[in-house]
């Protein structure tokens, strides 16, 4: 899977959410969105797109669910790291394991299985 | 841009970032001092991460200051200071640093300042050494 830039996704959601700013719906913006749905797998943004009120809370959805992946998978990476240097690997399993359990984006499950598989020769 | 006439300001970045995140000075005191006020941020006193470790690794010897063995010195402690996203931000900056991160560590912890989340495109978990 090549890695999802979510850089204009979510600078447009800082512009936006954060800054207050109108969300432009422009054909760029529209692309962005159904884009980033797909990539974070929000269904139905089509749908989503044909009124502003729709536009923008599949915009905060989209920045919702990339952020709050990005915060999962980092605590438990750390987590998994210090389990490893305590030599508790099955702990440390648990832990992508854990990830795998809610994280429905498809980028951070790809990353929290090739943890996983990565401690398949570990004790 | 020829290299002779590149921005000076990069040389200053460690400096700008730690301002950025809110560190009002960095005062030149000794090196523990700087390390322990600026964690996760060894440039900000001229180090690298290695040597950060290495600097408070012997502090803990000499001292005896440690009471869990466990403590890893090379574990980022959250400032309470600094927000949440900030402080994951500088915790897989460090991580990063000691190469549990595969990409442009200091890049990556400028797009997470900005936005609030870090890059794993950029900057994704290392693969596990086989």
């Amino acid at each position: 899977m090549n890695p999802p830039d979510w850089s204009p996704l979510l600078d447009l959601a800082r512009h936006v959410l954060r800054e207050n700013a109108p969300l432009p719906l422009s054909d760029d913006v529209r692309a962005l969105l159904i884009q980033t749905a797909a990539e974070v797998a929000v269904s139905d943004a089509a749908s989503a797109l044909q009124t502003d009120a729709g536009a923008l809370a599949l915009l905060r959805e989209c920045a919702r669910r990339i952020t709050d992946g990005s915060n999962r998978l980092t605590d438990a990476l750390h987590r998994m790291w210090k389990l490893q240097r305590q030599g508790d690997w099955d702990g440390a399993r648990q832990e992508m394991r854990d990830v795998l359990a809610v994280e429905v984006v498809p980028f951070y499950r790809e990353l929290a299985t090739e943890q996983l598989e990565g401690m398949n020769d570990d004790p | 841009m020829t290299p002779s006439k590149a921005p000076r300001w990069r040389h200053f970045a460690p400096i700008l970032t730690a301002l950025s995140l809110g560190c009002a000075t960095i005062a030149m005191d000794t090196e523990t001092d700087c390390i322990q006020r600026h964690p996760g941020l060894p440039e900000a006193c001229g180090l690298t991460a290695a040597e950060a470790s290495a600097i408070m690794a012997a502090g803990v010897g000499a001292t005896g200051t440690h009471s869990n063995s466990e403590v890893d010195v090379n574990d980022y402690v959250d400032d309470p200071r600094l927000p949440a996203w900030k402080n994951r931000c500088m915790r897989n900056w460090n991580a990063c640093a000691d190469g549990l991160f595969s990409g442009p560590c200091t890049d990556c912890l400028r797009r997470c300042e900005g936005q609030h989340a870090w890059p794993f495109n950029l900057c994704r978990p290392a693969r596990p050494k086989r």
